[in-house]
């Protein structure tokens, strides 16, 4: 029998909105002083320390994650091997790239940092979301020009079908640089008492566009 | 199903497999100590292609500007032309498709963009720079998933080729095709960016480096381009070569653990080996091509999954010795080196493993095992992230 694939929660962050399941949860303060990834830590009420070591593509694929998450970790200890992680972007890590270049391009201000260099690869964002939630399972990062349907449907579907022990994956569209952050992130399963809406091409472009 | 159709490196070695693989078999190495390179305050130890070289081999390509395409391009187009050389496939047609494996592609033009176009910093870019050179008209998928990058690219393109069970949910829904034969292209030139961050997390070897043996202190780069050209089983009309080699099966799994750092337990590299060997028979297992960076962890890491993983028994290479960590392109050239050694019943030998010194006890390849009977490998690959990757393939005669 064909499986069907259902999305149980999903997110996004745009640079004005931030929104769960459709509802929008914050809008951007103008006014605020601090950056728009932070305000949206402090809406979430998070108590995660490690995130403000992040580069802002790790920040706000957690910040994105965390909301579609909370119903996954009634046990938050549990290791989930059932699992898949798998993370799309166009821009790669370019913006910390840009970032570390900076403490490298200056023969006289030389100072390249590990802790700036770690965050140059994009598929450090979902090693992030690995070690947050646990997941054990499948991690992958595909790099394409632009957010396309099909393409993710098939990248996430695939994954179920090659991985029969794999229940669940969160997976998403996750692009930050130079401020304008683009962000897509969901929970796809195969269970579909937990489905909200199913997973199709209609529904997808509904939630992106 | 998939086999392997036809093979390229692009290497400080040579420019061919065959060329790459005898040089690897004579013990060559082009890890040379550079003083002063990439204006980088220090020495550091990588092997690097030689410009020149690869200008006179572009050129000599049929139609081509050398002006238009970078370093890290033609190196890659340069692979690829060597892989369908050998084959009587059309890149051009619907029925084929790209994927890239790279961590940085051209980030050596953040410091300067020496009159490329700033979109040159797109992987996404290369990609279609690279896969519309041979004139194909689909859209190149691009794998970047750091060290495990060039194994991950190889499990993603068996999942974009004809299968005759293909009617999926994917391609009913959305209408998404399956390709005949997928080109998988691995590759990574050097620079200052990739170097000083290498150095800032001390990871680098002053000298040759030393892979699984009790002295070794770090890695060594190198730049490389591989190519792979897998076609479906399915959809084979070609005549088939003497030895069919077949990718098995290949695993990816987190140890949501550190993002830089191996896992103390080997949990992901342990699960992704017992996944890519589930419809094994260990027997016909000839020898383990193992990521063996020489790091002090990674190599303990990898001795203990393998000892997990009740394979320890097994002869065990590295090939950073003779090519240094080749990142995006480290997954696919040693997988054609792994597969030539295979074809021709040896075990290539750890070069610069004097005496073997890991967490665990493992077998480190001396070169003089015999795998005669034997018609399988495993590669195994981990990286930043935490992510590690395992691959079965085997040959049949």
């Amino acid at each position: 029998m064909m499986k069907t694939y259902h999305i149980a929660s999903y997110s996004k962050i745009t640079p004005t909105e931030f929104c769960v399941n459709g509802d929008k949860m914050l809008l951007r303060n103008p006014e605020s002083q601090d950056l728009w990834l932070h305000d949206i830590y402090r809406a979430l009420n998070m108590n995660y320390p490690k995130f403000f070591k992040m580069d802002k593509l790790c920040k706000s694929g957690i910040l994105a994650a965390e909301p579609i998450m909370q119903n996954f970790m009634v046990k938050p200890d549990e290791i989930k091997t059932n699992w898949a992680i798998i993370g799309m972007n166009s821009v790669s890590s370019l913006d910390d790239d840009t970032e570390y270049q900076a403490t490298i391009q200056n023969e006289n201000n030389y100072f390249p940092s590990p802790s700036v260099f770690v965050y140059t690869l994009p598929n450090i964002v979902i090693g992030e979301l690995a070690i947050k939630y646990k997941i054990q399972g499948e991690t992958s990062f595909y790099i394409e020009q632009l957010f396309n349907t099909p393409s993710f449907i098939t990248n996430v579907i695939k994954t179920f079908e090659v991985n029969p022990q794999i229940e669940y994956a969160l997976c998403g569209w996750i692009d930050y640089y130079e401020e304008n952050c683009d962000v897509m992130m969901m929970v796809i399963t195969t269970h579909p008492d937990k489905s909200i809406i199913e997973l199709n091409e209609t529904n997808i472009n509904q939630i992106y566009y | 199903m998939m086999n392997m159709l036809s093979h390229n490196i692009v290497s400080p070695l040579g420019f061919s497999s065959s060329e790459n693989y005898q040089a690897v078999c004579a013990g060559k190495s082009d890890l040379t100590i550079y003083s002063s390179k990439f204006g980088l305050p220090g020495p550091f130890c990588a092997s690097l292609m030689n410009d020149e070289k690869i200008e006179d081999y572009f050129s000599a390509l049929p139609h081509t500007d050398t002006t238009i395409y970078t370093r890290f391009e033609k190196m890659a187009i340069l692979s690829v032309q060597g892989a369908v050389a050998q084959t009587s496939i059309d890149l051009a047609s619907p029925d084929v498709l790209f994927i890239l494996s790279t961590t940085k592609g051209n980030v050596d033009l953040l410091e300067d963009l020496r009159g490329f176009e700033k979109e040159r910093l797109y992987l996404w870019r290369s990609a279609q720079l690279i896969s519309r050179f041979f004139n194909n008209p689909n859209e190149p998928l691009v794998v970047s998933n750091a060290c495990i990058s060039g194994c991950a690219a190889q499990i993603a393109a068996e999942r974009f080729l004809y299968h005759p069970s293909g009617e999926t949910i994917a391609e009913k829904s959305d209408g998404h095709r399956t390709y005949h034969y997928v080109v998988v292209v691995g590759a990574e030139v050097l620079s200052k960016f990739i170097i000083s961050g290498f150095q800032s997390f001390k990871a680098l070897s002053p000298e040759r480096c030393k892979p699984f043996d009790a002295e070794r202190c770090g890695l060594n780069l190198g730049e490389a381009a591989a190519t792979i050209i897998y076609e479906s089983t399915y959809t084979s009309n070609t005549s088939a070569p003497s030895d069919v080699i077949s990718f098995h099966a290949g695993a990816i799994c987190n140890d949501a653990n550190h993002i830089s750092g191996p896992s103390r337990t080997a949990e992901g590299q342990y699960r992704a080996i017992m996944q890519a060997t589930k419809n094994l028979n260990l027997e016909r297992l000839a020898f383990v091509n193992a990521h063996g960076t020489a790091t002090l962890y990674n190599d303990d890491m990898e001795s203990i999954a393998l000892h997990r993983a009740a394979l320890s028994h097994l002869p065990v290479n590295s090939l950073k010795s003779y090519f240094g960590h080749t990142l995006g392109a480290a997954g696919v050239l040693e997988v054609i080196i792994s597969t030539l050694a295979l074809q021709n019943h040896h075990i290539i030998k750890t070069l610069g493993c004097d005496v073997p010194g890991t967490a665990q006890k493992i077998h480190v390849a001396d070169g003089k095992e015999d795998c005669s009977k034997k018609d399988a490998f495993l590669k195994m690959i981990s990286g930043f992230g935490g992510g590690n990757a395992a691959i079965a393939i085997t040959m049949r005669h």
